[in-house]
């Protein structure tokens, strides 16, 4: 009964679990209903008389009745239990009792039970005052007798049975160590017999759980009261339940109905002491058990039909009481798990449905396993599908994504259908909105531009033609407004069985951008050539292994190798002249360090010109290299050249100047005295006569000894020898006279050719060098301006040269041409140019350097004072503000250049 | 007077106008010229420019302060030297500039006479 309670209270559990569960359930609950039942054999028939003290319906009565009943059943001979229910808390009056004395009587008059059983109190009493009338000699067993005395048989024998006495100590025990908590026991009776002899044992406990619990009992309220006065009680109590009590009416209640209402009001643990009450609203308690009772009551029956006497089976005192609890009422309040006593007895939890359909719960949990994995497998075939399903999708998805987010316009061509696809962005390229241009390849073909149409047909068709599978041209679309688009369109194709393309699919990219950008870094790139070939040095590019990657104009002019031939050969190879700098232009690469050349003679194809290398060396992407730079410098090292050689000029005419003057002096008191001499010896004067008579000396005699001894000649030498001096002098002074007192215009065309005029009637370059012979040949520029200038001077710087000049042909031995001397004037911006020029046996370096130099002289000694040119230098550079160079070519020519400043 | 620091050409000349008649006080240096001076009037005086001490230009300046009767005749070694305008301005010197060493030294017997 318990059971089957907690079966439908976990069934009903179990479906809001799974209903897989209780599926299975019920299938096995099917499958046991179709098990087939065994029946038991009747042979021998014993006849038991049960004596109830109240009635059927009690589940106590009930529980007694099923222990006998199943402890007859297990005798080999068949036993008829008569069941008689004297219901004595409905009536238990003398009148009544008689009646019920008469009624058994008669029903027992002619058949005789062989065992009788008395269950409680009340059907002993009866039966013990009754027994000798009804049925003397009938064996008895008896059970469920509380406050049990050997002189309640009143001497009566062969009777056995079993004593019931509620554990109030264990009880009590139990609900302390389940409730920690609680120090009060507050324990509820009615003052009924039984009720009483219960209460006095219960108040004897007082001592034993002093210190830990009070015990309190109320006696003599009716249930309503109990449940007021359970509301009342502080939380650390535990109720007792010590017997039936009274309802308001002053009904008496059975005791499930008294204790379903108190536990149901109450908040408190609620314990009672017997086990039918279990499930109606009590926490526990070691529990009187009419299951167990009747079980040790029937073993005694059976053993009394067996053959034993029942004087001779021990009347058994010790109450089979059990711990039993009701899970749902433990947890209703919480309790300690650890306070449940051992082997007791659980109602209401899943486990005992568990422990009693062990098999069952088995087989479901197997089932529900097997099922399980059934709709895993399902379950997991649906993810696959649902995954493929997504796969798909997310590449659909991709396609359009790719198709709306790239930004190349994608087109696809279908060759079988002829369906053509271009993707928004396709159209977008050309400005167009999707809508705008259909999507067919006539389309496509319209748009390509004509100067890129068989190109772009021609690769397209490679497809068909060869078996490519890729394909990328560049060409021009038209856009929606007429402009031209780069594209770079890429294909490819997937292709059939035979080979043969079906579907074409592929990009467009937008590469308008891109082919400005290279337009413009063409112009770019241009422009720098064309920066670099204007350049007026050479510049030549070579990279870190000394090859030519940069070859400009000026390059190609001096070398006669185009561009396109010098690059990529060796620098040394595209330009032999550089070969001895090699290694040094390498190392420079090498490590970075700009190299810059001092300049010196380098031969190109031209003459020898004074040119200046640098290079800069760069880091370019693909390494290093450098730049070498090549400028011809002649112009300005001959300036220079000049410059110092103006410089030293300069310093030398000072020193020779100061000399000058330094010597001046002596040698005007060796010719004021030569002169005074010479008149004192050789004039009239009257002192002389005067001198020569007073010592007696006539000036005749003195003056033939004076010629007999040649003192004339000698005078005559000194004369000479200082006159020479007095001209050296005179010129060395005139390096620094700076005298512009005869400054004028000249026409220099004019000077030059009346120094000519004078030159060739001077008589010594007349005798000495045949000047007649020599061929004038005269180059005047026309237009040339007036220079001012001191003519006299010039025409002697003018006369000086020529006379060089006509001197320097006299050295030579001419073969086959003649000698000849030109005269040139030329223009040159502000200057005015005068260049005589000899093919006589011209000077060496050396010479070109000195030439100018005082008493530097190339002449055989006494036949000039070397001082002519440099006279010439000072007039025309210190007095006029003119230039005066040297150029000549060893044995073939000598040209004196005077550049004189126009206007 | 003759103002030469230079003895052999001061009295080279010296010794060329004493026999042309003319009587002679020679100094070598303008401070020496200008202290004879003093002592023995000259009517004129041949000048060297480069002088030790105060120079040719200078010591005419002074002399002539004191002496404006006193005429003089410059010379000069070098070629790129004039004759300053204050110097002819005064009225007491000739234009006429000779040079050393002088060739013809009669040229400056005709200026003297010129002068004077």
């Amino acid at each position: 009964m318990v059971s089957s309670k907690a079966k439908i209270f976990i069934f009903k559990n179990e479906i809001y679990f799974s209903g897989l569960i209780s599926l299975a359930v019920v299938i096995l609950l099917i499958l046991s209903i179709l098990l087939p039942e065994s029946a038991s054999a009747a042979k021998k028939q014993y006849e038991i008389l049960l004596i109830n003290s109240y009635h059927s319906s009690l589940k106590w009565s009930d529980s007694i009745n099923k222990s006998i009943k199943s402890e007859m059943d297990k005798l080999d001979s068949p036993v008829i239990i008569h069941n008689e229910f004297m219901d004595t808390k409905y009536k238990n009056s003398p009148e009544y009792m008689g009646l019920l004395e008469e009624l058994y009587a008669t029903k027992y008059s002619d058949n005789k039970p062989d065992v009788i059983i008395v269950s409680d109190n009340n059907a002993l009493e009866f039966l013990i005052a009754r027994r000798s009338k009804l049925f003397p000699g009938i064996p008895v067993v008896f059970l469920g007798i509380n406050a049990f005395k050997k002189e309640m048989l009143h001497g009566e024998k062969d009777i056995t049975g079993v004593v019931e006495a509620i554990s109030i100590r264990s009880t009590i025990e139990a609900a302390l160590r389940l409730y920690p908590y609680a120090n009060r026991v507050v324990t509820y009776a009615s003052d009924m017999p039984t009720a009483r002899h219960n209460s006095r044992i219960f108040l004897e406990k007082q001592d034993v759980f002093a210190g830990r619990a009070r015990l309190e009992l109320k006696t003599g309220m009716t249930v309503e009261q109990v449940v007021d006065d359970i509301s009342k009680l502080p939380h650390d109590s535990v109720v007792l339940i010590l017997s039936f009590l009274k309802g308001d009416k002053g009904v008496l209640l059975p005791l499930e109905k008294t204790v379903e209402i108190i536990s149901s009001e109450s908040e408190l643990p609620v314990f009672s002491f017997w086990d039918f009450l279990l499930g109606h609203g009590i926490v526990g308690g070691q529990l009187v058990s009419g299951a167990d009772q009747g079980k040790i009551a029937g073993e005694m029956a059976a053993r009394i039909l067996g053959g034993e006497k029942a004087s001779d089976i021990p009347i058994n005192y010790e109450s089979p009481n059990k711990y039993m609890f009701d899970f749902k009422q433990l947890n209703k309040i919480g309790f300690n798990p650890a306070g449940l006593p051992l082997n007791s007895v659980i109602v209401n939890q899943k486990k005992t449905f568990y422990s009693q359909h062990k098999a069952k719960v088995w087989f479901a949990v197997g089932l529900f396993i097997f099922m399980g994995l059934v709709i895993l497998v399902l379950w997991r075939s649906a993810i696959a599908r649902k995954r493929i399903e997504q796969a798909l999708r997310r590449s659909k998805d991709m396609y359009d994504l790719v198709t709306m987010g790239t930004n190349d316009g994608i087109w696809d061509w279908d060759r079988k259908s002829g369906e053509v696809f271009f993707s928004s962005r396709w159209k977008e390229i050309l400005g167009f909105s999707d809508e705008e241009i259909p999507n067919n390849i006539d389309e496509w073909k319209s748009r390509i531009h004509p100067d890129d149409y068989d190109r772009v047909i021609r690769v397209n068709d490679l497809f068909f033609t060869h078996k490519t599978d890729r394909i990328m041209v560049e060409y021009r679309m038209k856009a929606k407004d007429g402009s031209w688009r780069w594209v770079m369109g890429r294909g490819s194709c997937l292709r059939d069985e035979q080979g043969k393309p079906y579907r074409i699919a592929g990009a467009h990219t937008d590469i308008t951008e891109r082919k400005k950008a290279e337009e413009e870094l063409r112009r770019l790139r241009n422009y720098l050539e064309n920066i670099i070939n204007s350049m007026p040095s050479i510049l030549v590019g070579v990279d870190s292994n000394g090859v030519v990657n940069q070859w400009n104009f000026k390059a190609e002019e001096m070398t006669g190798i185009s561009s396109k031939e010098a690059c990529r050969m060796n620098l040394v190879e595209a330009f032999p002249g550089i070969a001895d700098d090699y290694a040094r232009i390498m190392a420079s690469i090498e490590k970075g360090t700009t190299l810059v050349d001092p300049p010196r003679v380098l031969n190109l194809k031209d003459e020898s010109r004074y040119r200046e290398i640098t290079v800069f060396p760069i880091e370019c992407d693909n390494g290093r290299g450098a730049v070498i730079r090549i400028d011809d410098v002649t112009q300005r090292v001959r300036l220079e050249q000049m410059m110092v050689q103006t410089e030293k000029m300069m310093s030398l005419g000072g020193l020779a100047a100061g000399m000058a003057h330094e010597i001046n002096n002596p040698l005007a008191g060796i010719l004021g005295n030569l002169h005074n001499l010479r008149r004192r010896l050789y004039s009239d004067l009257r002192l002389n006569d005067v001198a020569a008579s007073e010592i007696g000396v006539s000036l005749k005699d003195m003056r033939r000894y004076l010629d007999k001894r040649d003192i004339p000649n000698l005078l005559d030498g000194i004369a000479d020898s200082a006159g020479r001096a007095a001209t050296i002098v005179r010129n060395m002074l005139s390096f620094s006279r700076k005298s512009e007192r005869l400054f004028e215009y000249y026409n220099i065309e004019q000077l030059l050719e009346e120094t000519l005029e004078l030159a060739s009637s001077d008589y010594d370059l007349e005798r000495r060098y045949d000047f007649k012979k020599i061929k004038i040949v005269k180059e005047y520029a026309s237009g040339v301006p007036a220079v001012y200038c001191d003519g006299t001077e010039i025409r002697q710087v003018f006369l000086n040269l020529i006379k060089n000049a006509a001197e320097a042909t006299a050295e030579k031995h001419y073969i086959k041409e003649e000698p000849c001397i030109v005269l040139r004037t030329e223009i040159d911006s502000d200057m005015v140019l005068v260049k005589i020029e000899d093919n006589g046996p011209g000077l060496g370096d050396e010479e070109q350097k000195r030439v100018f130099e005082p008493f530097y002289t190339s002449k055989p000694v006494g036949s000039g004072t070397g001082l002519g040119l440099s006279v010439s230098y000072f007039i025309i550079t210190d007095q006029h503000k003119g230039r005066m160079q040297v150029e000549s070519v060893k044995g073939e020519w000598t040209r004196f250049t005077i550049s004189l400043p126009a206007g | 007077m003759v103002l030469d620091d230079d003895v052999q050409v001061r009295e080279g000349l010296v010794y060329f106008f004493e026999d042309e008649g003319f009587s002679m006080v020679e100094a070598g240096s303008g401070e020496e010229a200008l202290e004879k001076l003093k002592e023995c009037p000259v009517d004129l005086v041949i000048v060297d420019l480069r002088l030790p001490g105060m120079n040719g230009t200078a010591f005419i300046s002074k002399a002539h302060e004191k002496w404006p009767d006193v005429k003089f005749i410059m010379y000069t070694g070098s070629l790129e030297f004039n004759i300053p305008n204050e110097l002819l301005s005064l009225g007491c010197v000739s234009s006429r500039l000779f040079h050393k060493p002088l060739v013809e030294p009669e040229l400056m017997i005709e200026e003297i006479s010129r002068t004077m």
